[in-house]
């Protein structure tokens, strides 16, 4: 009787961790991308800016879609985001970007996933706030969860 | 020794009191209680930006109540909080037409249905054009009271009716 127990409570734990494995990768990602965008008062160096570049790289597809609004351009592919990333970071001021309110939805299939959440930058010169909802579809390419297309919601038409 | 014992004594009555475990109690149930109302009831919010200026200030603190528009819909001028993704981020608006209302702006007026509309809580100048637009079903037309801006800088718009979160309590 004990062992049955124990057995299925190993189950049980077995599979809420696996179940919440692909919501988990994602969540971190998000993270990731909310670091890589963020720009302290000191700015980026140009080794870091390297590294953060290879982050923001390693967290879309490919071929990803973006259109998240002004002052983001529309974005297609991989290697126009890593030019428009690299160029904004050096332009831009000092921003702090935070993802709140995200939601996951994954796919039946497995391979596909849904973040809707709303993006909030704050400019640290005048503390200023921007917020737009987004929506992204991700892939899982090689067992590794990436953006493939992201999309600004919205709000008010 | 003896006054030192009166003394955590007294102490332990101030912050316990003479039941520690009815304080207990008490304590959790206020603390539900508060955790309750301002999770599910009144939101705490801070206003940013200058769109509802003059009546809600950049940096200014309100509740937003959620129950306001369970019993019935949010009427022309009444201002609503509006959801974004969640409730950790919402706009402030005020609703300038209903369902079923064309709404336009001439001048710096705003007319809905053709006919021109006083609005008393616009103190500053607005010279806004905006072509008429329909209101369709389950939606509100919803915009800041500081129409000064140019009406490309100034968030306004329909909106779904299932986004409005409630409405300020003060």
């Amino acid at each position: 009787m004990v062992i049955i127990c124990i057995v299925l409570a190993a189950a049980i734990v077995v599979y809420f961790v696996t179940r919440n494995r692909d919501e988990r990768q994602i969540r971190k990602k998000l993270g990731l991308l909310a670091g890589a965008v963020t720009k302290s008062g000191e700015g980026v160096g140009e080794i870091p800016l390297m590294g953060r570049t290879r982050t923001v790289q390693s967290l879309f597809s490919d071929d990803c879609v973006i259109s998240v609004g002004k002052p983001v351009p529309d974005i297609n592919g991989v290697q126009q985001l890593t030019t428009v990333y690299f160029q904004a970071m050096r332009m831009t001021d000092a921003i702090e970007v935070t993802f709140l309110d995200v939601s996951v939805t994954l796919g039946d299939d497995g391979v596909s996933a849904t973040t809707n959440m709303t993006a909030k930058a704050t400019r640290a010169r005048d503390k200023g706030i921007e917020a737009r909802e987004i929506e992204m579809k991700w892939r899982k390419i090689e067992g590794t969860w990436r953006i493939h297309e992201a999309e600004a919601v919205q709000t008010l038409r | 020794m003896g006054q030192d014992g009166e003394r955590t004594g007294r102490l332990r009555r101030i912050l316990v009191g003479s039941s520690p475990r009815r304080t207990a109690i008490r304590a959790a149930v206020l603390a539900t209680c508060t955790f309750v109302v301002f999770k599910f009831v009144f939101l705490p919010v801070r206003l940013r930006g200058a769109s509802m200026e003059p009546t809600y200030a950049d940096g200014s603190v309100n509740l937003v109540s959620v129950l306001r528009y369970r019993l019935r819909p949010p009427r022309r001028g009444d201002v609503v909080a509006i959801r974004m993704a969640g409730r950790r981020v919402m706009l402030f608006k005020r609703v300038v037409a209903v369902p079923g209302q064309r709404v336009a702006f001439r001048g710096g007026t705003l007319v809905v249905d053709g006919k021109e509309v006083e609005e008393q809580y616009i103190t500053r100048p607005c010279d806004w054009n905006m072509q008429e637009v329909m209101v369709g079903p389950d939606e509100l037309y919803v915009v800041g009271d500081n129409r000064s801006m140019p009406i490309d800088l100034h968030a306004h718009g329909r909106v779904s009716r299932d986004r409005i979160v409630g409405g300020p309590l003060f």
